[in-house]
């Protein structure tokens, strides 16, 4: 199994901080990486500020969101439109026995990068073997 | 040398989707479904003095990214380091990594050493001024 499987029902999902504006919300795009003592998830997050995202970490769900708010273009015309703005929110479900209270984020040019590190328990380890 | 951690015990199906999802975040498009996306997507905007231009590359630096002005043609360059690099086991791998080049055409010159950029959260604003020449065509009457 992976440990850190996409919840099924992401889309139903709703951040804990009630939403007061409409607007789309985006799947951030992620890699996640493990190794031995830990799970690394790096989310894009572009436009965001540290104190929009929230991270939430309960009962084997992580919840990651970011408020972006719109760029304002007054007095501007469009002439090219690629991409929307909006939030970003994604879960997944850990499976992994991780340490909650030893997660850290950090967020540098709109990239999101938090650690999970792994109990003790769920670390792997060598056990020796004594000659008798 | 990354290696997807595919489960061994999965369904033909279910790591066929793996497969697939693995494609897509390697060439940015599901199969099939065409051309992938050109990288990075760019919002444009413009005003009676410049156009702006802007995009979202989170994880780069301004310095790594080239903005080429001649004429009216802009080309927007640079290149996204993966971040898992000499790492053994990706569970997913999504984010794209690698050189990327765009080039748009305008319809009024640019005036060049005059173009500002900026990088802010990941998101990359470039202000484009258009030439005098081009903005001098719009001529206002007043009224008396």
């Amino acid at each position: 199994m992976n440990p850190c499987a996409e919840m099924q029902k992401s889309e139903t999902h709703q951040p804990t901080v009630e939403r007061v504006r409409s607007g789309q919300v985006y799947r951030p795009l992620v890699d996640i990486i493990e190794r031995k003592d830990e799970l690394l998830v790096i989310a894009d997050v572009p436009g965001a500020t540290p104190d929009s995202i929230e991270v939430n970490f309960e009962r084997g769900e992580l919840t990651l969101c970011a408020v972006v708010l719109p760029r304002e273009r007054e007095g501007q015309r469009a002439l090219l439109a690629e991409y929307g703005v909006g939030d970003f929110c994604r879960t997944f479900s850990v499976s992994e026995e991780i340490d909650a209270a030893k997660i850290t984020a950090s967020y540098v040019n709109g990239v999101l990068t938090l650690r999970l590190p792994k109990k003790d328990s769920a670390k792997p380890r060598k056990i020796a073997v004594k000659p008798a | 040398m990354l290696t997807h951690r595919l489960n061994p015990f999965v369904p033909f199906p279910a790591m066929r989707r793996e497969l697939d999802r693995v494609f897509e975040s390697v060439f940015g498009g599901g199969a099939g479904n065409g051309p992938a996306p050109a990288y990075p997507a760019l919002n444009v905007w413009e005003d009676g003095q410049a156009f702006t231009i802007e995009a979202e590359i989170p994880g780069v630096e301004l310095s790594d990214i080239e903005v080429q002005v001649a004429g009216a043609d802009v080309t927007i360059k640079g290149t996204r380091r993966p971040t898992a690099e000499g790492e053994t086991t990706m569970l997913r791998e999504e984010r794209p990594a690698g050189t990327f080049s765009r080039a748009l055409t305008f319809p009024v010159e640019i005036v060049g050493d005059r173009v500002e950029a900026t990088m802010k959260h990941g998101v990359l604003t470039i202000r484009l001024p258009k030439s005098p020449e081009a903005t001098a065509r719009k001529i206002q009457i007043k009224s008396n």
